[in-house]
């Protein structure tokens, strides 16, 4: 059961670290783990007797100078900075599982163009390939979770991370088709919207349901304020 | 203005430095750890003589991971929260035996000078 009264330590970290001067308050990876460090340090307190005001005190002792600590860690982190939380936690993760996939996607498309698939293709082969595909998507959502959550991704980082290829698909069938149709002065989906909003459903939708599905094994821990 | 204080700070504070990187390396040489079972551990092992604050092992463990001695990854702990942990990369077993070298020729240096390892 959730405790109503545990301090919001990633919410006191920020506070006190914020000034003007300090960057250090965007830093999301290094707030919660200054906050993951004072939860212990108040519960390990009360483990060893303090009632939960004193613990508290003896926790916030840590962070009384804010300012001097926000400091020595901008001094320590700079230059490292190059790569960014943001950059690890989700653009990486999701490029990954975008790359897998569109690997995938591309073997099968090879496979499908041999000589004796291409015969079957009219017999469900198509079908079946398909299939595949989407089953292999649940690989791919659970690579692109997994790498976000290994570097502190939150759950909405891994959940994109998870999702891109499907997000990538759903923007090419609601973006760049029409966009190129209307260049090339192809008529046909305007024409036929539904076969477009068919194309979205069956490589969009339906493959972010089993990207999610190989994701979610990855959301289940607990969120942090990152990304 | 006398500068001694200043310059004995500094001192001090190059050898709570040197200490602590040294204590740090050494532990992580023996197992992966998040930074407050490190700052427990070496306080526990060292019967209180070292005690890190968040303020005192942060900058230092994030400068040794800018230096490229520590690697650390979040990962969930026993409890099964998520916890960032650290642990030494090649580089980092490198620096273990030069600055254990170092610190036992610094004491080696002061018991000559000061007798104070007799003490």
């Amino acid at each position: 059961m959730p405790d109503q009264n545990r301090p919001d330590w990633n919410k006191i970290v920020r506070e006190r670290m914020s000034s003007p001067d300090s960057p250090c308050h965007r830093n999301e990876e290094v707030i919660a783990e200054l906050a993951a460090h004072l939860e212990e340090v108040c519960e390990h307190a009360q483990s060893r007797g303090l009632n939960p005001t004193e613990a508290l005190e003896l926790t916030l002792q840590e962070v009384a100078n804010c300012h001097a600590l926000a400091a020595d860690i901008r001094r320590a982190k700079s230059k490292e900075d190059t790569m960014n939380h943001r950059t690890r936690s989700l653009w990486l993760p999701a490029l990954a599982s975008l790359f897998a996939s569109s690997l995938f996607l591309l073997v099968l498309t090879e496979i499908s163009m041999r000589p004796p698939m291409l015969v079957r293709l009219h017999s469900g082969a198509a079908q079946q390939l398909y299939a595949v595909w989407l089953i292999g998507q649940i690989a791919f959502g659970a690579l692109g979770a997994f790498l976000s959550r290994r570097v502190g991704g939150n759950r909405i980082a891994r959940i994109v991370a998870g999702t891109f290829p499907a997000i990538v698909m759903l923007a090419s069938c609601v973006i760049v088709i029409p966009v190129s149709a209307l260049m090339q002065h192809n008529d046909f989906i305007f024409h036929n919207p539904g076969r477009l909003w068919w194309g979205a459903f069956l490589w969009a939708v339906v493959p972010a349901v089993t990207l999610l599905l190989g994701a979610a094994p990855f959301l289940q821990q607990p969120a942090k304020d990152h990304a | 203005m006398n500068p001694a204080p200043t310059m004995t700070k500094r001192i001090r504070s190059k050898i709570a430095r040197g200490s602590a990187e040294l204590a740090i390396l050494s532990l992580l040489a023996e197992q992966q750890l998040y930074g407050f079972e490190i700052a427990k551990q070496i306080g526990e092992r060292t019967g209180g003589a070292l005690k890190f604050t968040l303020a005192s092992l942060y900058p230092l463990l994030y400068d040794m991971e800018k230096h490229g001695w520590v690697e650390a990854r979040w990962q969930a702990n026993h409890a099964g929260r998520d916890r960032r942990y650290y642990r030494l990369t090649p580089a980092g077993k490198k620096q273990i035996a030069p600055l254990k070298e170092e610190w036992r020729t610094f004491f080696q240096a002061l018991d000559a000078l000061t007798g104070v390892s007799h003490a």
